[in-house]
Formats: C-alpha cells, sequence, structure tokens
C-alpha cells in the first residue's frame, strides 16, 4: 500500500469520523488499514503533534513510524485506544481546562458490536432524542456522564466494532440508560 | 499536484481542531493557519477547512455572498476543483459541501451537507475586549457581561442594538459565538440547522462550529423583539420570488430595484416560472 492510498482512506475515514462525531448514535462506516479498523483511526488522527496510549496487542508499531506520534501515559494522552472498554481509562483521562477544554483526550474502544445496551441520547447532533444500542453498560455510562458534567470540560468517545462500523458519543451527549 | 493542496499533516492538523471543534460547540479551536495561493483575509479559513474535509466523493458549491458567480468565488472554487477534481455544482441541494462567504444558502440545507462559513473576525468580544488572553478568560468563565452592556446601552439610547451583521449569538447556551459576517436574516437558520456549520478563520487561526440540531440563539433581551432585515411587500425583479433575503439595487434611472441575493435560489424560482 503507497501513501496515496493511506491518504484517500485517511478522507474518506474522516468523513465517517466526523459525520460520528457531529452526529452522536449516527452508524458511520470506517475502512480498514492493514486489515484493522482500529489502525485505520489511529492512521487518521495520529500526527508528529499529537500524545496517544494504546492498550491491546494489535500491531501499531508500522502506523506509528508512518504518523509518528508520542507515546504517553493515559493521564496525558490526546488519543487514548483500548482492545476492550475500560472505565478506568475514561476516569484517567485528561478533560482539558477551562481555558483550553479542547486540550482534553478523545477515546477510541474497540468492541465486537453495538447490540449489548439500549441507551438514549439527546443533545447537539440529535434532532431531540435518539435510541441507540451501545456496547457499555450503566456503570460505565455513570463513569462517562460524571466525566462530562462539567461542560466544556470532558472527553469524545468512539466505538469500533468488529466489521468496522462505527458510533461515537460526545461530551455534549447526554445518555439516559433504558 | 497533491490531492487538497495541504500536506497530510496540515491535514491532520486541522482535522483535530475540526473534531474538537464539532465536541465543543462554539468554541474557537486555535490551528496552525497555512500559507495558500491566496492572501490571508480572503478565505484562507474556509479554504483550509474545505480541504481538509473533502473528499473524491463530494460535490462543491461555493458562493461569495449569496453569488456563486462572484470573483472570490469563482476563484476558490477553481482553485479547490485544480487540486481536488471534484465534482461542482451550483444547486444548493445537490452540493454536499458549501463554502460560502457571509450568507446561509436560502434553501434549508439537510443532514449530510456541510457548510464551511469565512471568518474574518472569528472573535465575538474583540468589540468589548480587546486583550485577547482576557478575552480566553471570559469565554472561560462564560462571563459575557460586556456584551451585554454593549447590548443594552444601544437599546437605552437607539431601541435596539445597533449591530446590523455578524450578531453575536449563544451557542449550545455556554459560549457567545460570531456567527461570521451573516446578515440577521440569516442568523435564526443557524438554529437546529440539519447541516453540520464549519467556521474557519484562516488569519486569526481559529476554527469552530456548529453541529446539526444545536440551540443557536441571537442574544437578546427577553423583551426585546430579535428583529431582522425586512423585505415584506418586496418582490425580486427577475424571478418574481418574495419572502427571501433580498438585494437593493438602485438603477441609473432612480428607480429602486430588488433581486434575491442567493442567485442560485433565483435561478431555480426562474427555471421553476419558465415551466
Amino acid at each position: 500500500m503507497n501513501n496515496m492510498d493511506l491518504e484517500q482512506l485517511n478522507r474518506q475515514n474522516f468523513k465517517s469520523l466526523s459525520d460520528a462525531l457531529a452526529m452522536p448514535g449516527k452508524i458511520t462506516k470506517i475502512k480498514s488499514v492493514f486489515d484493522s479498523h482500529l489502525l485505520a483511526v489511529a492512521n487518521l488522527l495520529f500526527f508528529n503533534e499529537v500524545t496517544y496510549y494504546y492498550s491491546g496487542d494489535e500491531d501499531i508499531t508500522l502506523i506509528e513510524a508512518i504518523t509518528n506520534p508520542k507515546i504517553t501515559t493515559i493521564q496525558e494522552a490526546d488519543y487514548i485506544l483500548s482492545d476492550v472498554i475500560d472505565t478506568r481509562l475514561i476516569l484517567e483521562a485528561k478533560k482539558g481546562d477551562y481555558l483550553n477544554p479542547d486540550f482534553s483526550a478523545t477515546l477510541i474502544f474497540k468492541c465486537e458490536d453495538f447490540n449489548s445496551y439500549s441507551h438514549l441520547l439527546s443533545g447537539p447532533g440529535i434532532d431531540g432524542k435518539k435510541e441507540v444500542n451501545l456496547p457499555c453498560n450503566k456503570k460505565f455510562i455513570d463513569v462517562l456522564m460524571k466525566k462530562n458534567s462539567d461542560y466544556p470540560l470532558g472527553v469524545e468517545i468512539f466505538f469500533i466494532n468488529s466489521i468496522g462500523e462505527l458510533i461515537a458519543l460526545s461530551r455534549t451527549t447526554k445518555v439516559e440508560v433504558r | 499536484m497533491r490531492y487538497g493542496f495541504l500536506d497530510e499533516d496540515a491535514k491532520k492538523e486541522i482535522r483535530r481542531a475540526t473534531l474538537k471543534a464539532i465536541a465543543i460547540p462554539g468554541y474557537q479551536v486555535s490551528f496552525a493557519s497555512r500559507e495558500l495561493p491566496i492572501a490571508r483575509g480572503w478565505g484562507t479559513g474556509g479554504l483550509q477547512v474545505t480541504l481538509a474535509i473533502i473528499n473524491e466523493e463530494d460535490c462543491l458549491k461555493v458562493i461569495d455572498q449569496g453569488c456563486d458567480g462572484s470573483v472570490n468565488a469563482v476563484n476558490i472554487r477553481n482553485f479547490i476543483v485544480s487540486v481536488t477534481d471534484n465534482q461542482t455544482t451550483l444547486d444548493t441541494v445537490c452540493a454536499d459541501i458549501i463554502q460560502s462567504r457571509h450568507r446561509i444558502p436560502e434553501e434549508p440545507m439537510r443532514e449530510g451537507q456541510t457548510l464551511v462559513l469565512q471568518v474574518p473576525y472569528p472573535e465575538v468580544l474583540t468589540n468589548v475586549e480587546a486583550d485577547s488572553y482576557k478575552q480566553k478568560v471570559m469565554h472561560a468563565n462564560s462571563d459575557y457581561a460586556k456584551l451585554w452592556v454593549l447590548l443594552y446601552e444601544d437599546t437605552a439610547q437607539f431601541g435596539d442594538s445597533r449591530i446590523g451583521h455578524r450578531y453575536p449569538v449563544m451557542v449550545h447556551d455556554r459560549y457567545a459565538m460570531d456567527p461570521s459576517p451573516i446578515p440577521k436574516y440569516d442568523t435564526k437558520k443557524l438554529n437546529n440547522n440539519k447541516a453540520l456549520i464549519l467556521l474557519g478563520a484562516g488569519r486569526e487561526k481559529k476554527i469552530y462550529a456548529i453541529p446539526p440540531y444545536t440551540k443557536v440563539e441571537p442574544l437578546k433581551f427577553e423583551d426585546r423583539e430579535f428583529k431582522v432585515e425586512s423585505f415584506a411587500n418586496k418582490k425580486c425583479a427577475r424571478c418574481g420570488a418574495s419572502g427571501v433575503f433580498m438585494d437593493e439595487v438602485h438603477t441609473n434611472e432612480g428607480e429602486v430595484k430588488f433581486y434575491c441575493n442567493d442567485t442560485a435560489y433565483c435561478d431555480k424560482q426562474l427555471e421553476k416560472g419558465a415551466r
């Protein structure tokens, strides 16, 4: 695969990522890089000015070599990637400060599918309320809502399932467990 | 030529700022505005946002103060096409990305569309606070007292705000925002718009956004009506449309004529009438 292909994939995947974040609860599709959807997102987001933390088994070394981000701790990372959904990562992720709420983390979780739990979403990007299935239980939602309770401070979360579907929760999204 | 002119790292930085802007509606995210083949102040912020988000499948529309045919719009459209080879359109409905200077199209936008607005002055507090650090602190504290005082002074002296365009808005009940120099007529279109609205200021190096279905309200006192430009009883001299934002044209004969400001909308109305 050459550079141009990766850049083209980034263009297409960015549309999926921005659509998912702009309309929380909307399912979009990610095209894989090196047979991995997580690596495709990493390749899209990583560049030499960002930091990341990865907890998982995928071989991220080539993407890291191509994009040149810095590895750091959970507390300092701009992007936190994980093969499993882990509330500890949300608890420890940076959420920005009032002057710079954008100096906060974005978390990307892999999951098998989105069918585990039904939730009701509301907030910017959602026309009224929207019922969606998410791979996270009440405990996870409670932790996330607490993390994002002091808006504009907070984190964004993306879930990627095994077939490359993407769904996002913005820091403005209110989630009610059904 | 590289697709989209900008190098990949520049696009990644703009995309990161764009995602953060979407996550925090109305908050200005700083970015390293790049040099482009047009001068800063001529739409480079909007242009960089467009170049960072566009892909091969997008159909592009570029307008300048409602017109697809003005010099600025034509040059920006030609430049983007020269570096992307993307399809373009004049039709608001057909476009995936609409880059605009100072107007929101007359026809309602839909989900999935992106409106990129060019912004000359992104900081809504500029007129009441010159110090940029203090502006940032005021945003951090959601302290917009000085804006309210300005509004109060105008109302007390003149009965209403004197701000004609660039009317300050409150986004998601948190950030006061400069909506770019759109007329007050367009301000209400920002509220609960179905499209994603991205605002780029190249000279001031800021990107901010309004996601779809976001509450956006003009800053006003509860007991004062938000008045927009009125074109009551006026019809477009070309297509006959009424109830739209119009340009007032004084002819050499001393006549005053009104024309739709959105030329693509005007053309569409004319076409409908001709059928």
